[in-house]
């Protein structure tokens, strides 16, 4: 078509060929564009500076001043119809560009994801520690914190130990060469909140503790424990079953029963063992639970009275309970983990399976 | 602690006779049953049959066809026994389908030799009655009826065994005496040992009294402090010799061995009353005198368990004239010990301190059952008793005759008593308790009620309790309390959630720490659990300060020390990962460092260590080998997400890193880390690769940064511009410098100055860089023409050039 261009021609003829031949010709000028671009440059050649239709105008200035409206009209119309053309086929060609995009091949999905950073793993006794903090946290408790290395003072005589206990023996406990030792529980900072604070208070002490086990599958010498304790006016046994079955229950499930069995710590009484009905078998009896439908899972008691009295507190006006657990032995159970020592080994192929 | 159900059933015959109802109460008054196991199981499906007659085996040599009658009918057993009794005599059956579980066998219908036996006659060892038998059991044709199953043919042949874990507190429960009257107070069961009194003992220790006026023996305490009290009784013409079945297989099911009448009958004493008791054979020992003392100088023992021992001055012993009879509490003298030929005993029941036999005990790692108990405490109170039972046991199995009896010392002490008030116990336990109960409770338990005061006005009721010598235990109130609260049962104790005030803010570094950790956690770190325990060794190996926590104690002089640094443990596991073939690892610690402290204790800081080693994620391509770059990025993200402070970094060289690669991380003035490569030589001491990045984090110091103001700034308001600038740069010139110099030359229109691509090789010359920054120029009150941008562009090109001799690349 653009070979009819030459053709048009100053003069009234030459201005009416040209549009009728523009008229003509703009439509298939315009469906043979099969991108977007060649679309773009058709549309140049016919409404560009140097385009077809503004060459027509021009030629409209040879025209009897009568018959200019009349042209300009025409004109005018033509480039409207270029214009709406043009916009349909634009939208023709992005809808063709479209259908031809969302019909390629399906990407490879089976591909590895790409990901901006990897996720990182608590410890399993880190996790453990976490949750059990934290329930304790929600339960108005705050964390304390206390020393590993310790005074025997503070980690058995104030608590009550008898001096000749085994559990201050070289044999049991690591003593240092200052004559202090690595403390055997962290009942260590009862003795410590109680000394330096007054009371109403309630705490929860996680924290590192040291026995003189050597390594074995069930034995490490030095493991994790978590002590929690309130000392108000008229704290009751009660308000302690209350607590642990709190515990109890937002650590293994609602549901949870636990049973209190009577045992002896030299620093409550009275005491108690507490056992949890077996998450694994629900009490009917297994290997884990060794058949009896329940796990031991820590001891509690009120504190002694003759601990109150060591570290200056009336026992007449104060009252209290203390629970302590190991975390080990929490996270044995829930993980199923058989060897305690792939707690310290830190495998990045046993790291890598807690979440 | 092993329980008999027949022997407590026998000194109370009320007590039920169902172990489960037994263990459950044991368990939930707080003597823990860690089991219960029958002894002699096969014996309830047993039975005794009279032999008819023999004959041999028709291919077999060594067995013989025993021809026995069950009661019914007759049987044909094959047997390999040597002691088959004649005809009439009485053996045991296990019939066809019985389960022999100690010899892990059940009689299966079986054709030996061609002949098809109908049953097995057993020993007492295939019973799962005793260790070890010669034969079969044999019985004397009166023994029973046959066909009558052996456990109801003689008692002793079944019974339960009870596994008790007893905590130290409870000495009174290491004898079945104080067993049985524990759980007659646990099953509301009245108590009476009467069983125990023998007709006329008072008296037969009188006429010994009068006997011993001959001065037998001549008794002195010398270490009155360790011994409380001796008693003794001299004990003529014992016929010693193997015990009766019955007394044989109870201690067999107590796992206690029996060796003869006379030790037998102490062992039984001291599984009755937990009192132990020790006899000596009269003509072993020297002179006519015993005294209590502690060792002298040089003065051994040849012990009962065949050792040798040379004692210490602390060691309390009982002593001849001539010297060391035995170890007191502990163990007894292989010299002065009753054997199979002693017609002459001397037996002893004392009182030793617990504290004196438990360092003997400790000193020669002898823990005996006399040990045992005596470390615990036990009740003085029964000296006369036990004495008295035991000598009558002994004449009882030997025939022996009490022709002495002596003591020093007083076993029946004033006892204490303690007030119990009803408000106490009820706040204690935070619900009601009935009054009478807790004293029901309490004189089940031996506690003798002396007053009794009703509630008057504002006062409360208060009872007033004798302290039995039984329970050493007990002393106060509270003791009374747990008592009353035990034997109750916690389960009758209701539960309350109790109102906590909120205590004053002390968790803040629980916070810090937790959110350090998952800052970690959130840069891909995994997290480890370390020994605090270490080695001088391994600290000086990884650079760090000298330990000042030093155990005296330790298990091994891998742990003899606490560390001063998490490095090493870190160390370690990823060497241990390695060796795995694990290459990839980035472990994250949080801990506890030892250090100098500024009073007798140490300082207790808390630290941060990663260790990085292997490569880094890429997507579909090899990642790159973690770099220094790694660890700066992981401190500046974990610093950011913990503290929101933006950390800075200043090369210095440390020792344990490789000095190219080595840097402090510093906030305002405080230093809160370092970082570096690991020093090769440090890597090959700790076997892992060169390549192994550390990022140490100062816990106290970064806890203790100020919180930053909060408040955000506005938003631009304006469009920002961007000019890149690309400079070929020799190598030694550090980006930073350029970044800080651009930044400088741009002047407060330069919002940021970013190196965004670093490139070396061909075209840029060797030992050169080519380094883009983009610089991001914006006013915060108008929008930049780009005239002015490029206008300003140029200048800091001109200030770049000049001080840096270096020209834009093309
Ligand atoms: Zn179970």
């Amino acid at each position: 078509m653009s070979d009819a261009t030459p053709e048009v021609a100053p003069g009234f003829t030459g201005f009416q060929g040209a549009i009728e031949a523009i008229a003509l010709g703009f439509p298939a000028r315009f469906e043979g564009a099969a991108s977007e671009a060649a679309l773009r440059e058709e549309k140049a050649k016919l409404l560009g500076k140097k385009g077809d239709l503004t060459f027509a105008l021009k030629a409209m200035g040879a025209l009897p001043p009568a018959e200019r409206k009349a042209a300009g009209e025409q004109v005018n119309g033509l480039k409207g119809a270029i214009e709406a053309a043009f916009e349909g086929r634009l939208r023709a060609i992005a809808g063709e560009a479209l259908a031809r995009e969302l019909s390629g091949p399906a990407y490879d999905l089976t591909l590895p994801p790409r990901v901006a950073s990897p996720r990182g793993h608590k410890h399993p006794i880190g996790i453990v520690r976490d949750e059990i903090v934290d329930i304790f946290r929600s339960l108005g408790f705050a964390v304390h914190d206390g020393p590993e290395v310790e005074r025997e003072d503070y980690n058995f005589t104030k608590l009550g130990f008898p001096p000749d206990h085994p559990a201050t023996d070289m044999q049991d406990s690591f003593w240092t060469t200052s004559g202090h030792l690595l403390r055997t529980h962290t009942s260590n900072v009862q003795v410590r909140a109680m000394l330096g604070k007054v009371p109403p208070f309630a705490f929860v002490a996680p924290g590192t503790v040291y026995r003189r086990d050597n390594e074995d599958a069930t034995h490490l010498p030095q493991f994790n424990q978590l002590e929690a304790f309130l000392v108000d006016r008229r704290v009751s046994f009660s308000h302690l079953r209350g607590v642990l079955a709190e515990f109890a229950e937002r650590l293994y499930g609602p549901g949870t029963t636990i049973r209190l069995r009577p045992s002896y710590f030299p620093f409550v009484e009275p005491g108690a063992e507490v056992d949890v009905r077996c998450v694994f078998c629900k009490g009917s009896g297994c290997s884990t639970c060794k058949g009896t439908g329940f796990i031991e899972i820590l001891g509690c008691g009120m504190i002694h009275p003759v601990v109150f009295e060591n570290c200056g507190i009336d026992p007449q006006a104060w009252t209290g309970f203390a629970l302590g657990m190991g975390l080990e032995r929490i996270a044995l159970l829930r993980y199923g983990i058989e060897d305690i020592r792939l707690l310290v080994e830190n495998d990045p192929r046993f790291l890598s399976q807690f979440r | 602690m092993k329980a008999s159900h027949k022997w407590l059933r026998d000194l109370v015959p009320a007590l039920p006779d169902d172990p489960a109802i037994i263990a459950k109460a044991f368990t939930n008054g707080g003597l823990e049953v860690e089991g219960v196991h029958c002894f002699g199981a096969a014996s309830a499906h047993c039975i005794v049959v009279r032999v008819e007659g023999f004959a041999p085996h028709p291919t077999r040599s060594g067995l013989r066809l025993v021809t026995v009658f069950d009661g019914a009918g007759t049987r044909v057993i094959v047997c390999g026994a040597p002691n088959v009794p004649e005809p009439g005599g009485l053996v045991v059956l296990a019939p066809l389908g019985v389960e022999l579980p100690a010899v892990s066998l059940t009689i299966a219908p079986r054709a030996i030799g061609g002949v098809s036996s109908e049953g097995m006659l057993c020993s007492e060892k295939e019973l799962g009655l005793s260790d070890e038998s010669e034969g079969i059991l044999v019985f004397a044709p009166d023994f029973a009826v046959p066909g009558t199953v052996l456990a109801a043919a003689q008692p002793c042949f079944h019974d339960w065994i009870y596994e008790l874990s007893v905590t130290p507190n409870r000495p009174d429960a290491l004898g079945h005496v104080g067993l049985a009257r524990e759980l007659c107070a646990l099953l509301a069961i009245p108590f009476s040992l009467a069983i125990l009194s023998r007709p006329g003992s008072e008296s037969h220790v009188r006429e010994a009294h009068a006997a011993d006026a001959n001065g037998a023996i001549a008794l002195r305490i010398e270490a009155t402090e360790r011994c409380e009290a001796y008693a003794y009784a001299l004990l003529e013409g014992a016929v010693n010799g193997p015990s009766p079945r019955a007394l044989r297989l109870r201690l067999q099911a107590l796992g206690s061995r029996s060796i003869s009448k006379l030790v037998d009958a102490t062992n039984e004493a001291l599984l009755l009353f937990g009192h132990p008791v020790h006899a000596f054979d009269r003509d072993k020992l020297a002179g006519n005198s015993l005294t209590v003392r502690v060792a002298l100088p040089g003065e051994t023992l040849a012990g009962l368990d065949g050792v040798d021992r040379t004692l210490s001055a602390d060691d309390l012993v009982i002593a001849d004239s001539k010297g060391v009879a035995a170890l007191a509490g502990v163990i007894g003298g292989s010299l002065s010990s009753v054997d199979a030929g002693t017609s002459r005993v001397v037996l002893e029941v004392a009182v030793f301190d617990a504290r004196s036999v438990r360092r003997t005990g400790r000193r020669y790692a002898l823990h005996t059952d006399a040990s045992h108990r005596f470390e615990r405490g036990i009740d003085p109170s029964d000296t006369n008793e036990v004495r008295v039972w035991c000598m009558h046991r002994m004449g009882e199995l030997t025939g022996a005759k009490v022709v002495g009896v002596g003591s020093e010392g007083a076993w029946l002490l004033p006892r204490r008593s303690v007030t119990l008030r009803h408000e106490r116990l009820e706040l204690v336990t935070g619900g009601p308790v009935p009054w009478a109960e807790s004293q029901q409770i309490l004189e089940r338990l031996g506690f003798e009620c002396s007053a009794n005061i009703p509630p008057t006005g504002a006062e409360t009721a208060s009872a007033t309790y004798q302290i039995p010598a039984h329970r050493p235990d007990c002393s106060r109130e509270e003791d009374l309390i747990e008592e009353v609260m035990r034997v109750r049962g916690f389960d009758a104790i209701p539960a309350e959630l109790p109102a906590i005030r909120p205590a004053a803010e002390v968790d803040g570094r629980e916070r810090f720490f937790r959110r350090l950790r998952e800052a970690a956690v959130g840069a891909s770190l995994y997290e480890a659990c370390c020994y605090a325990l270490t080695s001088p060794e391994k600290l000086s190996a990884a650079k760090a300060p000298p330990a000042i926590v030093v155990l005296q104690n330790p298990l091994h002089s891998e742990r003899s020390v606490l560390r001063t640094s998490l490095l090493p443990a870190l160390l370690d596991n990823l060497a241990m990962a390695r060796r795995k073939g694990e290459r990839d690892a980035r472990l994250f610690t949080v801990g506890r460092v030892f250090l100098q402290g500024s009073g007798d204790l140490p300082a207790e800081p808390m630290c941060f260590c990663a260790v990085l080693s292997g490569g880094v994620s890429a997507w579909l391509t090899k990642g790159d080998n973690v770099t220094v770059w790694d660890a700066i990025g992981l401190a500046e993200s974990v610093i950011d997400r913990t503290t929101g402070h933006r950390v800075t970094v200043q090369a210095r060289v440390h020792d344990v890193f490789h000095p190219r690669a080595s840097g402090d991380l510093v906030i305002g003035e405080v230093v809160v880390g370092r970082f570096g490569q690991l020093h090769p030589l440090v890597a090959d001491a700790f076997d892992v690769g060169r390549e192994t990045l550390i990022l140490e984090l100062d816990g106290e110091a970064l806890c203790a940064l100020p919180a930053l103001h909060e408040a955000i700034l506005p938003l631009p308001r304006f469009p920002a511009n961007y000019r890149d600038v690309a400079l070929v740069v020799p190598s030694a010139v550090a980006a930073g410098t350029l970044v800080t110099a651009i930044r400088e030359a741009a002047g407060t229109l330069a919002k940021g100055v970013e190196l965004f691509d670093r490139y070396t090789g061909t075209p840029i010359p060797e030992g050169h860089a080519s380094l883009a920054f983009r610089v991001v120029y914006r006013a915060d009150e108008r929008s930049l023409t780009d005239a002015e941008v490029d206008e300003r562009h140029g200048s800091v090109l001109k200030v770049i050039h000049e001080r840096f001799g270096v020209a834009q690349r093309a």
